[in-house]
């Protein structure tokens, strides 16, 4: 199943779906924005809490639902070490784990190997952490014109969702932290007059060639930006 | 005893297996000759978690007075252990026309962590282990592979190894030192991270000028360290490596390589994974 349809389904099962452009911006700028060295990246819970707001607890089930239902995602588990619960043993991919038993080889404190078995092991003998192919979690989440549309619709009907994408897009800012508050202003200034854009998708009907040239406006505007504004200039082609 | 040995070397998936692949009509639970169980682990013997090492034949010397002293035996594990500890027996020779194989096995004491029947304390015991050194002569390659059973922890085991290995040798009349110069297999283990074969997940490695100890470590299973400074230092010997553990994704086994001439292989592997692994560090040597 693709990314876009399990965070569509994740969010209709935990009424989140008014948050739904705000996690989808989200994960697409937070992957986009990690090192390109590594086709392997970690997706960490925190940082998606951080730019979404959905709580910790929440990217830990949203990032499940991707490692259960997609090839690109992989959940892992980090485990202490037996004799020391200060060092880390190693990590064990979720599909090396074997009837509940995950074996680490080699543990790094103490070279002894280890089994855990996560039916009845302390929960402070592990962390749970998710990988990704990052190229694929960007082609996955790559936004298209249509959905591009209907994410404004949803955020023009929430206040508080203007607010959450205005901090994503502060975030990318190179400038100043003390300048942050007034470009945050000018940002909600800006996503505010957005209410323009419903207008805009009224003409979706109509006109294809005004959406075009307003989107492309918008674009301009949004410079900086990172995946947020390549995904518009990949629509606007 | 044999049932015991093959499960502590192999994994159950592996070694239930084996009575099938082997023309034994019998499920693994349901086998109970001894010749049977000998056939299993035999196998069992030659993979599993090993150390490894390679040695080449040395210059101008003449291999086949060697082998010429070689007598074929019939494989005949140490079980139970008619020796003491420590007391090296040769468990087979076997001499073909692609090269011979010597296999032997000795008892080591380990210190064991041991539950208690409750379940809430462990106490620290000692058991006498079986430990196997397989020696694989390959004619047309002129190259000796060592593997040998987890004898404790990295580079020290070495020495240990040269003792063993002299003691095989001499039970046969021959000096070792005379025949074979052993390898540096660590630019292979460097060319097969370059393919894309290996990845190294964890890279500890020491500064002998400024006394500093370096140790990277990967939390992602996927991850690569291969980009990292202190890889590429250790891969260029500008500081010395330690130990560089390493993912072999398609036979999924885990590695360890120690300084520059010996490596570990962490998990149960089964027959594959270790072939599949010997047949790549040749390869790139």
């Amino acid at each position: 199943m693709s990314l876009k349809q399990i965070l569509s389904d994740f969010c209709k099962e935990n009424g989140l779906e008014d948050l739904q452009c705000i996690l989808h911006l989200a994960l697409l700028n937070y992957v986009a924005n990690l090192s390109k060295k590594q086709k392997n990246i970690a997706l960490s819970a925190k940082a998606i809490d951080i730019f979404s707001g959905i709580g910790e607890d929440k990217a830990i089930q949203l990032l499940t639902a991707f490692s259960e239902q997609s090839e690109f995602v992989n959940k892992y588990y980090v485990f202490k070490c037996q004799h020391s619960l200060l060092e880390d043993a190693g990590s064990v991919d979720e599909s090396e784990i074997e009837d509940n038993i995950a074996t680490c080889y080699g543990c790094y404190h103490c070279h002894e190997t280890h089994s855990y078995n996560l039916n009845d092991c302390e929960k402070d003998i592990y962390e749970i952490g998710f990988n990704a192919d990052r190229e694929e979690i960007i082609n996955e989440l790559k936004i298209n014109g249509q959905e591009w549309m209907s994410s404004f619709f949803v955020l023009n009907l929430n206040e508080n969702n203007i607010d959450k994408l205005a901090n994503i897009l502060v975030s990318k800012l190179q400038i100043h932290p003390e300048k942050k508050d007034s470009a945050k202003n000018g940002i909600m200034k800006y996503l505010h007059s957005v209410k323009s854009f419903t207008g805009i998708v009224a003409d979706i009907t109509g006109d294809g060639a005004t959406i075009t040239k307003n989107i492309k406006n918008m674009a301009e505007d949004l410079s900086g930006f990172s995946s947020i504004r390549d995904s518009i200039l990949e629509i606007v082609k | 005893m044999y049932k015991i040995e093959i499960a502590r070397r192999l994994n159950k998936s592996d070694y239930t297996r084996l009575p099938k692949l082997l023309g034994i009509n019998l499920a693994f639970e349901n086998v109970i000759s001894e010749s049977d169980f000998k056939k299993i682990l035999r196998i069992a013997d030659v993979n599993g978690s090993k150390y490894i090492e390679l040695y080449k034949v040395k210059d101008n010397i003449d291999i086949s007075s060697l082998i010429s002293n070689l007598k074929n035996k019939s494989y005949a594990p140490n079980i139970p252990s008619k020796l003491g500890q420590n007391s090296l027996e040769i468990a087979e020779i076997s001499i073909t026309t692609s090269g011979f194989d010597i296999l032997s096995n000795f008892y080591v004491a380990e210190e064991v962590w041991e539950l208690s029947s409750d379940g809430k304390t462990k106490t620290l015991n000692t058991a006498l282990f079986r430990k196997v050194l397989h020696l694989k002569f390959l004619i047309d390659k002129n190259l000796l592979i060592l593997t040998i059973d987890p004898i404790g922890d990295g580079a020290k085991i070495a020495e240990d190894i040269k003792i063993y290995l002299r003691t095989v040798f001499s039970n046969i009349g021959i000096n070792f030192n005379d025949y074979f110069i052993i390898l540096d297999i660590d630019n292979a283990i460097y060319s097969m991270v370059e393919k894309g074969i290996i990845r190294p997940t964890r890279t500890k490695a020491i500064d002998q000028i400024s006394k500093r100890t370096y140790d990277t470590i990967a939390q992602n299973p996927k991850d690569s360290l291969a980009d990292e400074d202190l890889y590429t230092q250790v891969k260029e010997k500008k500081i010395n490596l330690e130990r560089m553990r390493l993912d072999h994704d398609k036979s999924k086994i885990r590695l360890e390589l120690f300084s520059t001439d010996l490596i570990k292989i962490w998990n149960k592997a089964n027959w594959e994974q270790t072939d599949e692994f010997k047949a790549d560090i040749i390869r790139f040597l």
